[in-house]
């Protein structure tokens, strides 16, 4: 039995510090993909505090077949996407992505360039973050998102690409300021 | 061929273009470039991944909502069954659990002692504290009781002479254990929040070597878990292991020079 299940099985008891140990092991990974789908901060922290109750409410039905971490952000996904579907920022999103792209001018865009992939994603509409999100940066396919937002994988991959092409805009100077296999981020030690 | 549109080659960041787009690219410097900026962008899109954010949550507020739950189970709640049976169950539900939190109290003490030791190491001292020391430690965290050979622990008349009448019940004993430990682990975070070594020049070099020696800590206690994987004792370490070592990752994220990140916790 691996360790991994003995923490497990003592959340499942109800044993507090197993539950927490859980929650700060994996709650930096997880937050931040609630953070990242919802964008708006405040927004974010409520539905993290949903997440998480979700999280530790299903853990009896882990079977283990998953690492946990991966279990966690399947649910962490899906809870917040029901998130923000009550909250109607999905429901726009078909229109307000081709108002969005359409609607920006090039030159403007130079003006107010972003200075991450989080700022410049949280200048997309709802549904063009969700998608640009979920595909580039969770790995989801088009065929999964599709049936996450109840829309077609032609759908999903037309988003993305508009997406890509207004973040490519808005980040020309982070990218084109890139060379090819070069990392210009110090990375901390691997422990 | 005209030049190929933005999403398109937004499109061809993560997929092969037609023969015709593939000459196209191959003569157009300028698309060229642009599918290449689509590809550096998907790469720093992939990066975002596995970087790590302060938590949107705190466990104060999501331990009650927990409790309010009941999925944090209290003393003599036998509400709360495990659906799965991994662990074998070896001794009455009711009794393992006042073994477990007095574990918790038992753990907790020699945490502190060992916290104390890390300190020591991080400043450059021996790691061995002093007999006086240990009696020192565990003066402060059960409050006496340690000296003049009468043990470690007090005695039932000691405890009665010192604080007055015992427990009414087990479960009234594992209530005050369970409401002291929720307040170390409120202390241990406030003291983790505040450590004045955030602050020192050195102190990503003093996170590193007490984040090092916490992964051994772990490593250890994780290999003896695998030959007694339901060592009360040895899950207790592991679990506090574990969130020290959590609670240190975050300590070392907040101390990285601007552009540096940590790639893994």
């Amino acid at each position: 039995m691996g360790t991994d299940q003995v923490l497990i099985q003592r959340a499942i008891e109800g044993d507090e510090r197993a539950l927490q140990t859980l929650w700060s092991q994996h709650s930096p990974h997880i937050d931040a993909v609630i953070r990242r789908l919802v964008g708006d901060p405040d927004l974010a922290a409520d539905v993290a505090q949903e997440v998480w109750i979700q999280i530790f409410r299903a853990l009896p039905t882990y079977r283990g077949e998953s690492q946990f971490g991966t279990w966690a952000h399947r649910i962490a996904v899906n809870r917040t996407l029901n998130a923000l579907r009550r909250s109607r920022r999905i429901a726009k999103s078909e229109a307000d992505i081709e108002d969005d792209t359409v609607a920006v001018e090039h030159e403007s865009e130079r003006a107010l360039l972003a200075a991450s992939i989080e700022e410049a994603a949280n200048r997309l509409s709802p549904g063009a973050r969700t998608v640009f999100m979920m595909h580039d940066v969770e790995g989801y396919t088009h065929e999964e998102i599709a049936r996450e937002l109840g829309i077609t994988p032609g759908g999903s991959k037309s988003q993305l690409f508009k997406a890509r092409a207004k973040l490519r805009r808005l980040l020309a100077h982070v990218v084109d300021g890139l060379r090819p296999d070069t990392d210009t981020e110090n990375v901390a030690p691997v422990f | 061929m005209s030049h190929l549109s933005s999403e398109r080659l937004a499109e061809l960041a993560d997929s092969q273009p037609t023969i015709a787009e593939a000459e196209h690219l191959a003569a157009c410097a300028t698309c060229a470039a642009e599918r290449s900026a689509h590809e550096r962008l998907l790469s720093l899109a992939g990066d975002e991944r596995g970087r790590l954010a302060p938590p949107l949550t705190d466990w104060s507020t999501l331990s009650a909502r927990l409790r309010d739950e009941g999925i944090i189970a209290t003393p003599g709640d036998e509400t709360v069954e495990a659906t799965t049976a991994v662990i074998p169950i070896v001794a009455p539900r009711r009794h393992r659990r006042a073994w477990l939190a007095a574990l918790r109290v038992a753990a907790g003490i020699v945490f502190a002692a060992g916290f104390g030791a890390l300190g020591r190491i991080s400043a450059g001292a021996s790691p061995a504290p002093s007999g006086r020391e240990v009696a020192s430690t565990l003066e402060r965290v059960i409050g006496g009781g340690v000296d003049g050979g009468q043990g470690l622990i007090p005695s039932i008349d000691q405890q009665v002479a010192e604080f007055g009448a015992p427990f009414g019940s087990v479960d009234d004993a594992i209530a005050t254990l369970s409401r002291s430990q929720r307040e170390y682990d409120r202390a241990a975070s406030f003291i983790a929040a505040h450590d004045p070594t955030a602050h020192s020049p050195e102190a990503r070099y003093v996170f590193r070597t007490r984040l090092a020696a916490l992964d051994e800590m772990a490593e250890t206690s994780r290999q003896a878990l695998s030959e007694a994987p339901t060592d009360p004792v040895l899950n207790q370490y592991y679990l506090s292991t574990l969130g020290a070592r959590e609670v240190t990752l975050r300590q070392l994220g907040s101390v990285l020079a601007p552009g540096e990140r940590l790639s893994r916790f």
